[in-house]
């Protein structure tokens, strides 16, 4: 009893660990696997499927990679070859989501998306100018909601480029400046800064009001220099309780007018602190005069910078507040979901899903002479699922001043879609990934099937580069029968890989880690399942193919020498795995044994239909696309 | 008139009150990897700031600008103010700690069941993400 409680914990943790494995790529992949890991059911449908079937020859010809497939050194390193060094990444064309927001923004009552963000900046008294070129209202969007990415606007004028209600600060004739132009400027100021602050309260209290009462507590200036901003800063604790309350009521109606009265009752003029005399250089002393005018043109010039950057963050907030309605509303939801997991993209992916796990079903009977095993893993096959996300259901939905939106919180099946969302930039549906999850069973109930799940990023890759995504979906349904993933599925298969794992593990092959050993199988099964596919093609259209299911590991980021990632070295995965896989090889056409990386392969394991093959090249003849031959299946 | 802008470009270097050294801000994510964590310094004497990536296994720095620099205290004092103030009520129960988040004074933890604070720490890590990379 003891044994099997301590096995029984053992097993859980197992679980635990090995619930979910993913490829990891360095491309887009997030810092953090939240999101990507959770996997959803999906309503997956069948069709026959053939270990036979040519599942490449559906796709363009592969021949834009005819110069690597010609490489000298193709047949020792294949990784070299398909992913030199001076190539761009293999990127995938991301999708322009706008039409979607602009469906969105339409049923809003605007005539799209950016005449609704217009309208929005102009209630803030934000007016944007009538001749603003589309270029720089581009380039204003990008730098509002991605203002990390976007290079620093070169003209420090950005806000008054786009907004006709702010002043260019190059465009003031400083012989002009009088004390009263100074006055009315502020006053002015005041009125635009409350508006401005009003729209993104945090901010004003974050870093605009402590910032300024920095410089009294770092003693840049004197109390007595500026009482009023003494008796702000006394008051702080104060001011952010009002501030939060404040916050909490952003949404309600009556909230605008509160807030500007709020930064109006507690407002602070930007303070210009005086250069220490060390900074200033020395030079001959100034007039009284001449004093008097460059501080009034210095105090005019930075309120006129300061009213630059404060309307472009009120613009900022008041985007992303927009941004946020838009994109959980339910055309944007719905649009954005219908294009990506479209019923084209569906049928085909389904198609290749079908053949690529008729081919791993095909490889059990080589792995295991254990009859019920065989049908039983075989039996499960059928049930693991391609994850495929569907558009939320009414009830996901609620109302929100008229519109419907995504409820708060909202998931399905556990990918949190409220959250992907409320993204900004719909990160999610840029993420190239793929996962495997085992049935997850809680409590004695079945709570969630098989699936095998390919993220949005690299769904994208059906149109660009099949080839790649063959492989990698092979990857991930080769997860269920690798040695320690298997045990989780109740059936052991790891005595079956552990003369293979051996040859991995060798100095004369990867020196794979022993926490790698699923990843490696993973590997195996995919390029067990693609040899079989790429001897389908024409001859000479092998290699090319060859090295476009290799540009997917070009991106793999993991270092050689890092030994405690779970998937090996994008060059090891290519050139010690998959170009060192024996059946590979004979489909490449390469020499049996490669000349750096120990082929590893299990006898007797291989689903090459060499007598066909043989026929083929004797012929030269093109290979039947339609031929069902269900090798093991049954 | 031109000797009066002189020493007025010389007296007053620009300083914007709100440009003042900006030394707070933090995120942690805890990854499969370990944890992962960002951090906005401000080298206050040359007056430039850089965002720092910490893994177990790495550290790399990257040079910010200010409008850049601002812009991530904007959005993430944003963030943290969502994530104390307007998070739903039930949410107190059972936090699943997605960041830990500290922007000027303001410190949170952001929870998965918070969609909305979720998505956009999301969006601001991947824009961190993006800098680091080649």
């Amino acid at each position: 009893m003891r044994y099997f409680l301590v096995f029984l914990f053992i097993a859980g943790f197992t679980y635990w660990g090995l619930q979910t494995r993913s490829l990891t790529v360095t491309k887009k992949a997030s810092p953090q696997n939240v999101i990507t890991k959770t996997t959803i059911h999906s309503t997956s449908q069948r069709g026959p499927a053939s270990a036979s079937y040519c599942l490449l020859c559906q796709f363009p010809s592969p021949d834009q990679y005819k110069a690597e497939s010609q490489n000298p050194n193709f047949c020792e390193d294949l990784f070299a070859a398909a992913c030199p060094l001076d190539a761009e990444p293999d990127d995938y064309a991301i999708p322009d989501f706008s039409p979607h927001k602009d469906r969105a923004a339409q049923a809003m009552g605007h005539e799209n998306f950016d005449e609704a963000l217009k309208a929005r900046l102009a209630e803030a008294g934000l007016t944007v100018r009538d001749d603003v070129s589309p270029s720089s209202w581009q380039y204003f969007k990008d730098l509002l909601q991605r203002p990390l990415e976007v290079p620093a606007y070169e003209n420090q004028n950005l806000a008054s480029d786009i907004f006709s209600s702010v002043q260019s600060c190059e465009s003031i004739d400083p012989s002009t400046i009088t004390p009263q132009l100074v006055t009315t400027h502020q006053q002015q100021m005041r009125r635009r800064h409350a508006r401005a602050f009003s729209q993104d309260l945090p901010n004003y209290y974050d870093h605009y009001l402590n910032e300024q009462c920095r410089l009294l507590t770092e003693e840049r200036i004197l109390p007595e220099q500026n009482q009023q901003l003494e008796s702000i800063c006394n008051r702080k604790s104060e001011i952010r309780r009002e501030a939060v309350l404040l916050y909490r009521q952003e949404e309600l109606p009556g909230y605008q007018e509160r807030a500007e009265r709020f930064i109006d009752n507690n407002w602070i003029p930007p303070i210009v602190v005086p250069s220490p005399p060390e900074e200033l250089g020395g030079g001959p002393p100034l007039s009284a005069e001449a004093q008097a005018f460059s501080q009034l043109v210095g105090s005019y010039l930075s309120h006129c910078s300061y009213d630059q950057h404060a309307s472009i963050q009120a613009a900022r907030s008041i985007t992303l507040n927009l941004n946020a309605e838009i994109q959980i509303s339910r055309p944007h939801v719905e649009g954005v979901i219908n294009e990506v997991y479209s019923p084209a993209r569906r049928q085909q992916l389904e198609n290749m899903f079908n053949i690529l796990r008729s081919d791993a079903q095909a490889l059990v009977p080589q792995l295991t002479s254990d009859r019920q095993m065989q049908s039983r893993i075989i039996t499960e096959y059928d049930d693991v699922e391609l994850f495929w996300m569907q558009a939320p259901p009414d009830s996901a939905y609620q109302n929100s001043g008229g519109a419907q939106v995504l409820r708060s919180g909202y998931q399905d099946g556990g990918i949190p879609l409220a959250a992907i969302f409320n993204d900004t930039n719909l990160e999610y549906f840029n993420e190239v990934n793929a996962t495997y999850r085992p049935q997850m069973t809680l409590g004695g109930e079945h709570s969630s099937p098989e699936t095998v799940n390919i993220t949005p990023g690299l769904l994208n890759a059906l149109e660009e580069n099949p080839y790649s995504l063959a492989s990698v979906m092979a990857h991930e349904l080769g997860h269920k029968i690798g040695p320690e993933l298997s045990k989780l599925n109740s059936h052991d298969l790891s005595q079956s890989y552990e003369e293979l794992l051996a040859c991995y593990s060798s100095h004369q092959s990867i020196r794979m880690q022993p926490n790698q050993k699923d990843e490696v199988i993973a590997d195996f099964i995919s390029a067990e399942v693609m040899a079989a596919q790429i001897t389908k093609l024409p001859q000479d259209q092998r290699r090319s193919a060859a090295v476009a299911m290799t540009k997917f590991w070009c991106q793999t980021d993991h270092s050689p020498l890092d030994c405690k990632a779970q998937h090996p070295d994008g060059m090891l995965r290519v050139n010690g795995i998959l170009s060192a896989n024996p059946n590979m090889r004979q489909a490449l056409g390469c020499p049996a044994e490669s000349k750096d990386f120990k082929t590893c392969g299990i006898e007797g394991v291989s689903l090459l239909d060499t007598e066909n093959e043989a026929s083929l090249s004797s012929t030269g003849e093109s290979h039947p696309q339609d031929e069902v031959n269900v090798r093991g299946v049954q | 008139m031109k000797t009066v802008l002189f020493f007025i470009l010389i007296l007053f270097p620009f300083q914007l009150a709100f440009a003042k050294p900006i030394k707070t801000f933090d995120l942690i994510i805890k990854t499969s990897e370990g944890a992962h964590r960002y951090s906005l310094v401000q080298d206050s004497k040359a007056k430039k700031y850089q965002l720092k990536f910490i893994t177990a296994k790495k550290k790399q720095a990257k040079n910010l600008t200010k409008p850049q620099a601002q812009a991530l205290l904007q959005l993430s004092s944003r963030i943290a103010w969502q994530s104390l103030y307007r998070k739903p009520a039930s949410i107190k129960q059972s936090c699943q700690e997605y960041a830990r988040l500290k922007s000027e004074s303001t410190t949170t933890k952001v929870c998965v069941q918070d969609a909305k604070s979720t998505g956009q720490t999301y969006s601001l890590i991947q824009q961190m993400h993006k800098l680091f990379q080649p």
